[in-house]
């Protein structure tokens, strides 16, 4: 009998595991954290315009929407670069993600 | 006196089973059934003498074996001259993003009275500076097993994504 090498199984989503989800969900809550500031600061810019009685123009609304959509781009992105890799890469990556989303969002800030 | 069960007993329920046959062996399944008791020990073997599943069996585990070590070597060989100075470029470039990050927010002045707002300002702000090594260390850690061109291409997109746009645009937020 020739030595079959044992075939390990395709890693993705159906080989996450317990462990696997149970990083994804601690780091959605904190991806919430970000996601809540964006949405506050997309509702308080909206709110002060309004109260001068004027609204966002178009690239201020890209901005601010942009601010608060850039956490969920970024954890699918986490989500998905980390699908094939090991619980504990899976968290390293979800962690860099977290730190990039400040990046992104003091940028998009800055602009 | 010898009778069909005097046979039976001298061998193993199986042993003509065509799937058991070595494969490269000349004349697996209608081969005659391998020697019995103890085989011809390996080396002195005869050329014509039929391999053992036991013979196969030692054998992959040296061939196995064999591949663990190349693997082995493979993943401890040291990285090419040219791989080491882009690794250090790029190494530069990170440390280049922090210092950049840093000094954007060194001229921020700090409140003295600390809301949730402030907080939570300081938080984004201490992530952003972290960004950059984290990044440059958590692609090392995690491509350390893959190729070498997955770790180049992800510090190459790190270089992209962490740009630190408050300190190049030289504004305040």
């Amino acid at each position: 009998m020739t030595a079959a090498a044992p075939v390990a199984p395709k890693r993705g989503f159906r080989t996450f595991g317990k462990s696997g989800w149970a990083v994804a969900v601690i780091f959605a809550f904190l991806y919430a954290y970000h996601l809540w500031g964006g949405l506050a600061n997309l509702i308080g810019v909206v709110s002060l315009l309004n109260s001068y009685g004027t609204s966002p123009d178009t690239g201020l609304w890209a901005l601010i929407i942009g601010y608060a959509v850039v956490p969920i781009v970024v954890y699918l992105v986490a989500l998905l670069v980390g699908r094939t890799l090991r619980t504990w890469e899976r968290a390293v990556v979800f962690a860099v993600g977290f730190a990039v989303v400040s990046v992104v969002s003091l940028s998009l800030v800055s602009l | 006196m010898s009778d069909a069960r005097d046979d039976e007993a001298l061998g193993w329920a199986g042993d003509d089973d065509p799937t058991l046959a070595p494969e490269g062996v000349p004349g697996g399944p209608g081969a005659p059934a391998a020697p019995r008791g103890r085989g011809p020990r390996r080396g002195e073997s005869a050329p014509a003498a039929p391999r053992t599943v036991l013979d196969e069996a030692e054998d992959a585990e040296d061939r196995a074996a064999d591949r663990e070590l190349e693997e082995a070597e493979r993943a401890s060989a040291q990285l090419s001259s040219a791989a080491l100075i882009g690794l250090g470029v790029l190494g530069g470039v990170y440390l280049l993003y922090t210092i950049g990050w840093v000094v954007f927010f060194s001229r921020y002045e700090m409140a003295t009275v600390v809301t949730f707002g402030v907080f939570s300002d300081l938080i984004a702000r201490t992530l952003a500076i972290a960004a950059a090594p984290l990044w440059f260390v958590a692609t090392l850690l995690v491509t350390q097993r893959r190729d070498l061109r997955y770790r180049f291409l992800w510090l190459v997109i790190g270089v992209l994504v962490l740009v630190p746009w408050p300190f190049l645009i030289g504004g305040g937020a």
